[in-house]
Formats: structure tokens, sequence, C-alpha cells
């Protein structure tokens, strides 16, 4: 199994960070690499078990809906002096 | 005053109570020890010291009301993970390199409320991914017994922090390892708490379900108190243990007699350097000889404890890093020309190399088609891992093994070869993974360099684990060695 330049090419897209394509050989190396060392769990057979999402399974905590915490986007974000409005900013070249 | 610097938090505590200094003298003496000594080791990304006069000042006027807490007017340094407001947190990161936090995490919270004064941030792998220091955007944190090895990672510069006395405690934030290697790499100790036990409001995430804030200082007694002002429920956090504040000092004396130590067969195979086998055979030794008992266990997913922890800790960093697009906080590119412009190159620029590949590599896993392969099958294997300390633990109270298979390695032996690097994790991760809370202590020297002991316990038992490590620095004097190294001008 290795990662192709083609599949880091798509996960860079996917997780929305451009690179350079002169590096992408060295990703597809780096990765390939710990791709192989990440298939030694495939020396088990696990068919019958559970996975585990969490390690303390607990219920999940809910509380009342109501308001307890100042609105902080309005005056306390880096950018916003940058907000137009509720969830609009603009961008620094504006 | 030199001598203040070697002494306990609970001499230091005693020093201020009987008015022999004043916090505000204590903290000058330490950020004069972090002005001389600190270009050494580049354990902080910012120091506080106006703000911890400050607080100085406030912890000594509760402390002439008679109004002091256990930690009150005692100096401390905070991993720059931890948000704080008005000072910024960086993570490591370029990405957060003028971040100011709206609020302050709940473990920053609560050691205000108890009157601690914070020296600073201190120095850590970018967003707590590596195992070095050397990812971190501000350079590497330097090992004070050998500032051409690494502190460990990633909490390095709050271990070398304590470690060459810049601050007598410290917190850090472990998801694989991250208190207890550096502590075992710079000779001090360091409590990784159960999955819950320490809020993570505020602790800047990376892998969610093995995330865990603790303490960290130069003996068990110390860690003891860090963790009672800790520790707790926290509503804002939905993962927070249910338990209340606790005590961890009041126990700490429990005689160790007929508990039963656990050593894991699997963690003294070939792969362990043999000089570090023999320090820890003979601390088990020593543990015998203070009345508890020992058996051999075995832990038998220990060879696939690593790949399993990569993937799954790739994944929630994936999850995790999406949040820095540039827009709201953090790093953001010039002139961008559309949104996926400023999400791409924002993050192009704001991140490292070693965060990128996690971050691709936890995409991987995660896309359709290779989910069942990588992901899923690593929570399988988490599963085993979980029921291999449910089985081990209905026959022993704790297991006991090295805390890395090696000393603190030279700068950039592993830099170039990540696989490497990952391996150096093979004993502490299984506790993120089970959620376990596990403790680190010096334990000898090889080469020169500290060598950390790891005791592992079962779920919340940490006052039963640092009475056993107590025990041990009771009898031993590993934790009271300072380097010989001259650091600073």
């Amino acid at each position: 199994m290795s990662i192709s330049s083609k599949n880091v090419e798509e996960m860079a897209r996917l997780a929305r960070i451009s690179i350079n394509s002169k590096d992408i050989p060295s990703y597809s190396e780096q990765l390939s690499k710990i791709l192989n060392f990440m298939n030694e769990m495939q020396s088990i057979d696990t068919d019958t078990i559970e996975p585990l999402a969490h390690p303390i399974e607990e219920v999940n905590a809910t509380r009342a809906d109501v308001v307890t915490e100042a609105d902080i986007r309005q005056n306390e974000h880096q950018y916003a002096n940058h907000m137009l409005d509720d969830f609009l900013y603009r961008s620094q070249s504006d | 005053m030199h001598d203040v610097i070697l002494s306990t938090v609970s001499a230091l505590k005693e020093g201020l109570l009987s008015k022999k200094y004043s916090s505000v003298e204590l903290t000058t003496e330490y950020l004069d020890r972090i002005k001389t000594i600190d270009s050494s080791t580049n354990s902080f990304i910012t120091v506080c010291e106006e703000a911890a006069l400050r607080q100085a000042a406030r912890a000594d006027e509760l402390i002439k009301q008679g109004k002091a807490g256990i930690l009150t007017g005692i100096p401390y340094a905070n991993k720059d993970i931890f948000c704080t407001k008005n000072v910024r947190t960086t993570c490591g990161s370029k990405m957060l390199d003028n971040f100011i936090a709206p609020y302050n995490a709940t473990v920053v919270e609560k050691c205000m409320d108890a009157g601690m004064v914070m020296l600073g941030k201190t120095n850590m792998d970018e967003f707590a991914m590596g195992s070095s220091n050397e990812t971190s955007f501000y350079g590497r944190a330097k090992n004070p017994w050998d500032l051409t090895r690494v502190s460990g990672g990633s909490s390095g510069g709050s271990a070398t922090a304590v470690a060459a006395r810049l601050a007598p405690l410290a917190t850090g934030s472990d998801t694989g390892g991250s208190i207890r290697q550096p502590s075992a790499f710079c000779g001090i100790s360091g409590l990784k708490p159960t999955y819950g036990r320490v809020s993570r409001y505020g602790m800047i995430a990376f892998g969610s379900s093995l995330d865990q804030g603790g303490p960290m200082a130069h003996c068990v007694e110390d860690l003891a108190l860090l963790l009672s002002v800790i520790a707790g429920h926290d509503h804002r956090d939905s993962t927070s243990n249910k338990r209340g504040p606790e005590n961890f000092c009041r126990h700490l004396n429990k005689s160790v007699k007929n508990k039963v130590i656990g050593i894991p067969k699997e963690y003294f195979s070939n792969n362990l350097n043999p000089e570090i086998h023999l320090i820890i055979d003979e601390a088990i030794k020593h543990i015998e000889k203070l009345g508890a008992k020992i058996k051999d266990v075995s832990l038998p997913s220990t060879s696939l404890v690593v790949p399993t922890y990569y993937v799954l800790a790739s994944a929630e960093c994936s999850s995790n890093m999406s949040r820095y697009d540039g827009v709201r906080f953090g790093h953001r590119c010039e002139d961008p020309n559309s949104i996926e412009d400023l999400y791409e190159r924002s993050r192009a620029e704001g991140f490292g190399d070693e965060v990128k590949r996690r971050i691709l590599m936890g995409t991987y896993a995660l896309s359709s088609g290779y989910y069942d392969a990588y992901y899923e099958k690593a929570q399988k294997i988490r599963r085993l891992v979980k029921n291999d300390y449910i089985s081990v633990f209905k026959d022993v109270d704790f297991l006991i093994g090295p805390t890395c298979p090696s000393i603190a390695f030279h700068a950039e032996t592993f830099t170039h070869d990540p696989v490497q690097m990952y391996l150096s994790d093979v004993y502490t991760v299984s506790a993120n993974l089970a959620g376990l809370p596990s403790l680190s202590l010096p334990a000898g020297f090889s080469q020169g360099m500290p060598v950390g002991m790891q005791i592992t316990g079962n779920y919340f038992r940490e006052s039963e684990l640092l009475s056993l490590g107590h025990a041990y620095q009771t009898n031993t004097d590993w934790h009271n060695r300072y380097t010989t190294q001259k650091l600073g001008k």
C-alpha cells in the first residue's frame, strides 16, 4: 500500500491545505511510510470486536438551553473588526 | 535565596507562611533565573513578568489576611496550550502566534483562584504534535542535562522549566505521553490523570478522546498539591468526570505494603535499552523492599498500540485542526482572492510540517474507502487495549515499566523519520488509549541522562498511584538531582 501523489493532492484538497507541487513527492513518500507502519494493525483479526470511540464510556452531559455566556463574536475575536454582520467577514484586502 | 530554588513546594509554602520571604520575592527570584538561564533552555515562549508580580502581590495580601490556600503565592509555569485571557496562547504554532484567547482555560482559572502566580507560557511541540519539542515554531526547548539533546515532548518547555529550576511547578498536557516522556527525559515527575479528571475547557484540542491535562514537578508530593488544585468536575467540559474536588495529599503516606505490582513482559523486550532495563529492574526491587508484591503479567496488544494510536490521534487531529481557517482568529494569508484561497493558504502558511502530515494522514484514515481499514480498525484495537488493562487490573494494583525505550536522544535524530519518532511513544500511548492515570518518576541515570519509571494505575486511583510514587521517593533521591551543566549567561 502506498499514498500516491494523486492521493496527496486529494487529501490536501479535502483538508483545505494548499501544497506546493514540488513538495508532493516527499509527502507521498513520508505518508506511505506512515501508512505501511499503520498497516501493522491488519495483523490481527478484529471482526468480532466492537469499536471503542472513547476511553470512559459516559452518557452525554446536557444542560438547559439558556444563554450562560456573553456573545464574544462582536468584540473579542481577533478579526472582529473585519466583521460586517453576524456571520459575514470581509477579507483584509477589501 | 538560592537554596529556595531547590526546595519542595511544601517548603516554599512554609517559607511564605512563616514570612521568611514574600511571594513577590519568590517570584522575582524565579523571574531572575528565567532571565539568566532561559537563553540556554528556551523553556518559555512568553514570560509574564508584570502580571506575575501583580499576582504575587495579591497573594501576599491573601497570606497576610490569613486566607492562603494550599498553593497561594507559589509560582508556576503554564504550558502554552492552556488559554489565557490577556496573554497570548500560541500552542507552539505560527497559526496562533498573535492569538489572545477571550477566556481562561479552567485549569488557569483554578490556579488563579488558588492564588498561584503564572510566570509564563512554556514551549511545546506545535499543537502538541511531537515527541521532541522540535516541531515548535519557536525553536526546541533544550534538555538542561545536555543541551544538545531533546527535552522530549510535547510538554518539553514545562519539563525543562521544572528541571532547570525556572519554576517549581508546571502544567502539562498528555495525548500520547506528552507529560510523562519529557518528564522522564528531563529527570522530573509528571502525572497524566485519568481521562476526565482535569477539565479540557480552554486546553487547545489535539485528540479530544486522548487529551488530558496534568501536573509536572520535582517530586510526587508537589504533583499531589497541583493536582488537588486543577482536578475536579467542570460543567463546561462535556467529558469531565462528575467527581468533585479531592485532596490528593491526604493519602500520600499510605503504606504500599502488600500492594501487587504487575510487570508487563512486553515492556522488557529487546527494543529496550539494556541500561534502562537494569535501572527499572533496580527500581522494581526497591519497591518490592517497601513491601509490595511483584507479579509478571502480559498486555498482549502492546505491539499494536503505536500504529493504533497514530491512526486515532491523526484522525482526531484532522478534525480538530479544521477550526483554523483564517476567518475568525489565527494566521490569515495576505490578499486572498476567494474564500477557498483564504482557507488553503492560511492553513498552508500557519501550520508546520508535522501538523500538516498528521492532518493529511487523518484525512486519509477518515476518508471514504479507507475508514473501515484504518479508523474503525484502530477503534477496535483500542477496545482490545482497554480490555487488556481491565483484565490485568483484576490481579494487580499497579503496572510498572520504563517510561521510554531510550534516554533523551540528540536533536535532529528523527526529524526526517517520523515513524522512528512515533515508536519512542511505545510505553506511553496505551494509557491514553485506555484513559488510565499514569505517572513518570526519575529512577536513575544512563550516560549522565535521567531515566524515567512509569507507574500506571486503575481508573481514578491517582491517590494510590501518588502514594506509591511518594513511598519510592521517600526512599530514593533521584528526584533531588540537579544538572551540573552550566546554564545561562
